[in-house]
């Protein structure tokens, strides 16, 4: 984060616009910034990963010890990156779970479980019950009351040209909670790009590349974009309060941008662009994830941002036909609700294709070497899904794989089992990863404190 | 302070630059109010403003292509600086849909000077000009700069960006924006004069497809998949045809018709193209006249929920589904949201079992005392829909047997009890005063971009359902009864943020 956006002025914009969009008394953990510190060599990243519709347990999980254990069918296609696996059984999401010093939280959780645990899995909140922004059925909901972890510590490693990415494979159409994952703060939804024509774009024109008619777009973006902001702080006395919570997100997103086209030029070459085709349609997923996914470790290996997130498929029911695996009708989420020989062997084979495109990632993060490794080495990949049991939504025992590493802060190549811990544990040790110490508690919906045992 | 949607913000590089490209994939996706496409709520983020500046460019680029047609002026007659300044000028007014200020006009200006200083050409200089346009706040915004809190009756160019949008999902024209700075739309004479031109205007056509296509949920059919072994095929043209047949349906009744709400759900008649006269067993004519229903089987169509666009979108993969069909009835059509389903059961329905019909299959879930409590509700009004398969073709047997489609309405205020198929059922609903005000609520929040508050806007809504009740429940008369409503006039506080 560059040290203009973090002036006091900012931070009482912040506090506005947690006012103004979270209802009054709701506002976000404190979390105290510590000053960003040149890291020692190569920075450390991360990257949160998600797929939707939990996994099938008995085809998941590890068998063995700590250190010694066998992967099974689901995740045999990171066998090669074993050593560099550290796998969480145990833990559990609980959106339904609230603090009891917020009592505006108890009772009927908002929105359904997919719904609901989409915005909670990485913020650990849940859905913000006194909105009646979305409904589903007869119950009514708005957006998540938390900020998702990979922004909190993006807070503090966000320096680079994007202080954070967020990739989309499909990632849905209707920008709903039951689509998005990433929240800057609460109320504040990200949306994933979820084209790979629109990101390689943002990452590398504009801004980058030396000829001189991108030279000249540049200062058009940048000429611009000074003029945009000053008719931005005009308007911003002038509208009611809400309001100007939402002049300053904007006036925020265009501070982005700006440190972003002033940036030096590219630390690596720029990749080929992918011609632009329907990055939505079903059959194309492949192509997506693959596109998206070089593209993702390219913004990583180049220096681009240090915190991303890639978001597979979305969450109103996943539609998603995988017809490149096997002939069936049915759909994802149809399939997920059956318990029949064929529809688990099926399901089996959709989360076994989400750990190839995990080994994908890691395998293109290993080609950009740093160091005496690679920034494999130094890029914490966090995997997780918004529900354990597809069948019947159960979220215990959620199915959590880190991989990659953290410049050496994380013992990887582990499985460790944990006995029904809240998944808040795990984003507070993530939290102390990336160097903030302070936070003990992570969302809205935690009651316990302190990070998971035995893990750094 | 509303963002422009999607469709507003199109419609307006449309009409005010002149410019037709598809920028729904490259603007960033819109949220919604309930059924309807809204960006009250949550803020821009960097992707948002990402996607502006390359959706700027895109259409700068093709506007500064045909120059001589964008500008008001002869550059070679009245010099270059002064034809930019007209341009900004006029141009600027109505993208904001305000004047310019004097201040915006100077540093525009310095924009376009600073970039012909520098040795770029004229064209360079407009390019800038309406790339800084389209990224400013006044238009991406709808300001309305008066205090929240207390009402506030809204100034002229805001009461005029409310009904554009409403009506034409797009920016005032010249003759609303001179309507507004003569000041005749502070009464509420003035602001139906203009609201019965801008309905019975061509723009109109894009609002009337908008609402009905969100309100119905078939908007995105032409983007579904469905199962290969239906017939006709279903692809993306079927779906898109599909879709057009519902949005001109509604159109033609409520613009060329009578303009009842009765119309909608029992005129039979349609407008049919391509796959779809597959779809309703009718021989392919050599011409179609697009202007022009096409006459269906009475005994087989009454009005829009036995369209195929309604059919097809609410039914699964393969087969149909009584409860996707069911819900939609009584959550669009009779704002009664049946409660979701409880927590760890499963919501998917019991496979088929050879030889059993739809409605056999379906009982069988409702045996399950859990689930029965709300099926009970859906289920019985999905069955009427038992002669359409998963396209919306009329059938008379399922894998032999004959069709049952009797069925059953709980629960309303005025049209309980049994009914036998989507005929009749589409006769009751059509004279249901739960559906009028249902229809009044739907309108209501889609023309305000936000849902209503029971409090604040009571006395508008009673307003609006007396004068449509007093229209015999004409559908023209709704709109312009909410023109007239103190909610659309005066300027509300925002949901969720009471001062």
């Amino acid at each position: 984060m560059s040290a203009h956006r973090r002036s006091p002025a900012v931070s009482v914009a912040r506090r506005k616009l947690l006012a103004g969009l979270a209802g009054s008394a709701i506002l976000a953990p404190f979390v105290p910034l510590l000053q960003a510190e040149t890291l020692p060599g190569a920075p450390k990243r991360l990257i949160l990963m998600f797929h939707p519709h939990g996994v099938i347990r008995d085809t998941w999980l590890p068998t063995g010890t700590v250190t010694n254990f066998t992967l099974s069918k689901t995740l045999e296609p990171l066998n090669s990156f074993k050593d560099k696996l550290l796998i969480l059984d145990g833990l559990r999401l609980s959106a339904e779970t609230t603090a009891d010093s917020d009592p505006a939280l108890v009772g009927e959780p908002s929105g359904g479980p997919h719904t609901r645990n989409t915005s909670h899995l990485w913020s650990g909140a849940a859905l913000d019950p006194n909105s009646s922004l979305f409904s589903r059925d007869a119950t009514k909901f708005g957006w998540g009351l938390g900020t998702s972890i990979d922004q909190t510590i993006a807070e503090r490693i966000g320096t680079t040209a994007f202080r954070s990415l967020e990739v989309g494979v499909r990632p849905g159409g209707g920008n709903a909670p039951h689509n998005r994952m990433i929240y800057r703060a609460p109320g504040q939804p990200l949306s994933p790009e979820g084209s790979p024509k629109a990101l390689f774009d943002r990452l590398f024109t504009g801004g980058m590349g030396g000829s001189a008619l991108a030279e000249q777009l540049r200062q058009d973006r940048k000429s611009i974009l000074d003029l945009v902001s000053a008719d931005l702080q005009r308007l911003e006395p002038r509208v009611a309060r809400e309001d100007s919570a939402k002049v300053q997100a904007h006036l925020e997103a265009i501070r982005a941008i700006e440190t972003r086209l002033s940036s030096s030029a590219a630390l690596c070459a720029t990749p080929t662009a992918p011609t632009d085709f329907d990055a939505g349609a079903n059959d194309n997923m492949p192509m997506v994830a693959d596109l998206q996914i070089k593209l993702l470790a390219s913004a990583i290996g180049c220096g681009l941002t240090n915190v991303a997130s890639i978001q597979f498929d979305r969450n109103e029911n996943s539609g998603t036909l995988f017809n490149w695996l096997f002939t069936d009708t049915r759909a994802h989420h149809e399939l997920s609700h059956i318990s029949d020989a064929d529809a688990l062997s099926k399901l089996t084979q959709i989360y076994t294709w989400y750990a190839k495109q995990l080994a994908a990632l890691m395998t293109q993060l290993a080609a950009f070497p740093e160091g005496s490794g690679s920034a494999l080495d130094n890029t914490l990949i966090v995997w997780c899904s918004e529900v354990a049991n597809p069948h019947n939504h159960q979220t215990t025992n959620s199915p959590f794989v880190l991989a990659g590493g953290a410049g050496g802060a994380l013992k990887m190549g582990r499985f460790l089992s944990y006995d029904n811990v809240q998944h808040n544990r795990l984003l507070v040790s993530l939290a102390h990863l990336f160097g903030l110490d302070a936070v003990q508690s992570y969302g809205k919906t935690d009651v316990g404190s302190g990070p998971l045992t035995s893990f750094i | 302070m509303r963002r422009l949607n999607a469709l507003q913000y199109a419609n307006t590089v449309k009409d005010v630059l002149g410019v037709s490209l598809a920028l729904s994939s490259v603007l960033a996706e819109d949220e919604k109010v309930g059924s309807f496409n809204s960006n009250l709520l949550s803020p821009v983020g960097e992707l948002h403003v990402d996607r502006y500046m390359s959706a700027a460019e895109l259409v700068a680029a093709d506007a500064v292509g045909k120059l001589k047609t964008l500008l008001p002026c002869d550059p070679a007659a009245t010099g270059e600086a002064a034809c930019a300044q007209t341009f900004l000028t006029q141009t600027g007014a109505r993208l904001f849909r305000r004047p310019m200020e004097d201040q915006e006009l100077t540093a525009y200006l310095g924009l376009y000077t600073s970039a012909r200083t520098a040795g770029g050409s004229f064209s360079d200089g407009i390019s800038l000009l309406v790339r800084v346009l389209l990224q400013s706040p006044a238009f991406l915004y709808q300001v309305e700069t008066a205090p929240a809190g207390a009402p506030t009756l809204l100034g002229g160019n805001e009461v005029a960006t409310r009904l554009a949008s409403f009506l034409w999902s797009s920016a005032p024209d010249a003759a609303l924006q001179n309507a507004a700075m003569g000041g005749q739309l502070t009464t509420v004479d003035g602001l139906l004069t203009q609201a019965r031109r801008l309905l019975g205007d061509p723009h109109g056509a894009s609002t009337l497809a908008s609402f009905h296509s969100q309100w119905l949920k078939i908007d995105r059919l032409p983007a579904l998949q469905k199962d290969p072994a239906l017939t006709p095929t279903f692809n993306a043209a079927l779906g898109q045809a599909m879709l057009s047949e519902t949005e001109h349906f509604a159109d033609w009744v409520i613009r060329s018709g009578d303009g009842s709400l009765k119309s909608l759900f029992t005129q039979s008649n349609s407008f049919v193209e391509g796959a779809l006269f597959d779809v309703y067993g009718l021989p392919k004519p050599a011409k179609v006249d697009p202007l022009i229903p096409v006459a269906l089987n009475p005994s087989e169509r009454s009005g829009l929920l036995t369209q195929a666009s309604f059919l097809t979108a609410h039914s699964h993969f393969g087969n149909t589904s009584p409860v996707l069909r069911g819900v939609v009835v009584l959550d669009s059509i009779l704002c009664k949201a049946p409660p979701p389903p409880p927590p760890n059961v499963m919501t998917i329905p019991p496979a088929p079992i050879p030889g059993e019909t739809t409605r056999e299959r379906f009982d069988r879930h409702r045996s399950d005392p859990t689930c029965a409590s709300c099926h009970s509700l859906m289920d019985p009004i999905g069955y009427g829909f038992a002669h359409y398969d998963a396209l919306g073709r009329y059938i008379t047997d399922e894998g032999g047997k004959p069709i049952d489609a009797s069925g059953e309405i709980k629960g309303t205020q005025d049209i309980d009890g049994r009914f036998n198929g989507a005929i009749e059922l589409s006769q009751r609903l059509s004279g249901s005063h739960q559906v009028q005000d249902c229809m009044v609520s739907q309108w209501f929040s889609f023309a305000l971009g936000r849902n209503l508050d029971k409090t604040r806007d009571a006395c508008s809504l009673q307003g609006v359902k007396a004068a449509f009740a007093a229209s015999d429940y004409n559908l023209r008369e709704l709109l312009f009864a909410i023109v007239k409503s103190d909610a659309f006039r005066y300027r509300a506080p925002l949901e969720g943020g009471a001062p």
